[in-house]
């Protein structure tokens, strides 16, 4: 299995159909794929007619909750490759639910050995029913598990090393931890194996009350652009996939987010060895 | 499920409860972070529904994230998160009830859409929206409450407020309660009163409370606000209420008292033998139309229309008490079916 040279896309959402229909360039695209249960729009049936991939993004199946995904869940999630034809699925290393209660949002598991055991069978759970590469992603988090044994990079490289997954790592997040939990970015992504990535998340964000948050409703700031870059200056032309879920700017606004990855991905290959 | 799976489920639901249920949180995890997340949880939560519902969301304003806090911490998030949308706007609709939310909500989009309706806008879809909301919230407190709920007294203010609002003037969070206090003194009188017997009385009451409010608001608010109000309800004195005016260009009093016994003999039917009397009373009446009023502002506008009703009032009564038999009871029955006017054009 391997991952096709994507470029720079992303996140199709309602808001953003009119101008996914109307770039030309655009080889990639991602659906949440919780959002594709009741159906998938016809626009993005013409993307895929115009030979645009388009990616499941999973933000419930979370390979990190405490009990083995659940069958139906993994064969929807295998259904909708299937009819999208996609080259690959994503998902989080995240725990969403609990105690008989969903969290709506991705929270962050320990990282110690037991738990490493429970994230690679679940992960092997779902690769079983899918014929493409299941990719994880790292999340964001405001706090981290007591009596953590590893860092999330060394957590998600055995993971990859265990499982064969691929991996999707998100420069947003990864400052979004840097600034709120202290975590030193350059490292992280000197520990991922980073010949196992199969693309990027950048998201914009804000700074609120000394802390960042990933909203995915504001610009992207300049130090997730840094480290798209340092990540391009270790791995040359990744593929890129810009998120934006809210507060929609004008499509000239995404179009030139677009553009500063673009620019910032040469410029980090410019400084690789 | 094996021991490590068990483990890891008793922690996560710990931590889950601890991030949704106000549970403790659990030993060793920084609380800061724990209760951050929390946050983020519900914000996320909110925006979703807010997303879904957006007339709730605008007709509730400010208040949409008490409520929805509220009702988060009973209801846990289900596992399709489309289905929180429609439980909370049902558990909305129950709270109704319970306490008097409805003084609370904001009217101002409610009845923005509504002034366009009667103003025979062509609506967008996010107002058509707004309105099918103010009603449904006016339909459930009526329904609650009785068909007099519109009577209460802080309900009526209320609707005032939001009147005042979307009428386009920003009114400060500090300069409400001010408002609501002073509007409660000054209508205290007409709540008192009687249910009108006739669309002039109706009129009557409406521009008594007018001259109440603009009294209040003359007040309270301050200069550039007053100006924004005034630009808005302009020359309408009865706010587009749809009441049956009728607007006499006469440029003299003759030809005023002409008019006006003119339209009483269509109206009221009147008989050739009462024609005379009747065309005294509208001449009387109409001298005293035309009699001088102080000048300008909307204020003035509405004590002038004001006192052309109560004229036009005793003018029929007049007319009631010169006839006699079938004619006496078709103009008592039918009197102040139409608010005869003076209109602008012949002020000038």
């Amino acid at each position: 299995m391997s991952i096709p040279k994507l470029g720079v896309g992303f996140g199709w959402r309602p808001e953003l159909a009119a101008l996914a229909a109307r770039l030309e360039g655009l080889r990639f695209v991602e659906v949440v794929a919780e959002n594709m249960d009741h159906g998938i729009p016809k626009a993005i049936d013409a993307l895929r007619a115009r030979g645009v991939a388009v990616v499941p993004h999973g933000v419930s199946l979370a390979v990190g909750n405490a009990e083995l995904p659940l069958t139906v869940s993994v064969e929807r999630l295998a259904k909708l490759q299937a009819r999208l034809g996609s080259p690959f699925v994503s998902e989080h290393l995240c725990f969403v639910r609990g105690g008989g209660l969903e969290s709506g949002h991705l929270l962050p598991v320990p990282r110690t050995r037991e738990s490493l055991e429970i994230v690679v069978e679940n992960v092997k759970a779902v690769q079983s029913a899918l014929p493409v590469p299941f990719v994880i992603e790292n999340i964001a988090a405001f706090f981290e598990w007591p009596g953590n044994e590893m860092d999330e990079a060394t957590f998600l490289a055995r993971v990859v090393e265990r499982t064969d997954a691929w991996l999707l790592v998100d420069v947003a997040n990864l400052h979004a931890n840097a600034r709120n939990l202290g975590w030193d970015p350059i490292a992280f992504l000197d520990r991922l194996p980073l010949e196992r990535l199969a693309y990027v998340h950048v998201a914009g964000g804000e700074e609120r009350q000394g802390f960042y948050h990933d909203t995915h409703a504001h610009a992207v700031v300049p130090s997730v652009l840094e480290l798209l870059g340092e990540l391009a200056a270790r791995m040359p032309s990744p593929n890129v996939l810009l998120e934006r879920d809210d507060n929609f700017p004008g499509e000239a606004v995404i179009e030139a987010e677009l553009e500063t990855i673009r620019s910032t991905l040469s410029m980090g290959g410019l400084l690789h060895v | 499920m094996s021991d490590g799976r068990a483990i890891l489920a008793a922690k996560q639901a710990e931590l889950m409860r601890a991030l949704w249920a106000k549970g403790p949180v659990p030993t060793g995890f920084d609380s800061k972070g724990v209760l951050l997340e929390g946050e983020t949880l519900l914000s996320k939560r909110r925006r979703f529904v807010m997303k879904m519902r957006p007339a709730l969301a605008r007709a509730l304003g400010r208040r949409f994230s008490d409520h929805f806090a509220a009702f988060a911490a009973a209801n846990p998030l289900p596992a399709h998160a489309c289905a929180d949308a429609s439980r909370f706007a049902s558990w909305f609709e129950d709270r109704l009830g319970e306490e008097d939310v409805l003084e609370r909500i904001n009217w101002q989009v409610g009845l923005k859409a509504l002034l366009a309706s009667s103003r025979r806008e062509a609506l967008s879809a996010d107002m058509k929206a707004d309105l099918d909301q103010f009603g449904a919230l006016i339909q459930q407190a009526v329904k609650r409450r009785g068909p007099l709920a519109l009577e209460e007294p802080r309900l009526k203010v209320a609707l005032i407020i939001g009147s005042v609002a979307a009428l386009g003037v920003e009114l400060e969070r500090g300069q409400i309660e001010p408002l609501r206090a002073a509007l409660h003194e000054e209508l205290a009188p007409t709540f008192e009163e009687d249910s009108p017997s006739s669309l002039l009385e109706a009129g009557l009451a409406s521009l008594r409370v007018s001259v109440a409010v603009e009294r209040v608001l003359e007040r309270v608010l301050r200069p550039e606000q007053q100006e924004r109000y005034l630009a808005e309800a302009g020359e309408d004195p009865f706010l587009g209420q749809n009441l049956p005016l009728l607007s006499i260009p006469a440029p003299t009093v003759e030809l005023f008292a002409e008019a006006v016994a003119h339209v009483w003999t269509k109206a009221f039917v009147l008989g050739e033998g009462t024609l005379p009397a009747a065309r005294k009373i509208a001449a009387d009446y109409a001298r005293e139309v035309f009699a001088p009023q102080p000048a300008s502002g909307r204020g003035a506008m509405l004590a002038r229309t004001a006192h052309a009703l109560e004229l036009q009032n005793e003018a029929e009564t007049r007319l009631v008490e010169a006839t006699a038999g079938e004619e006496r009871d078709r103009i008592a029955k039918t009197r102040g079916s139409i608010i005869i006017l003076r209109s602008a054009a012949a002020t000038r």
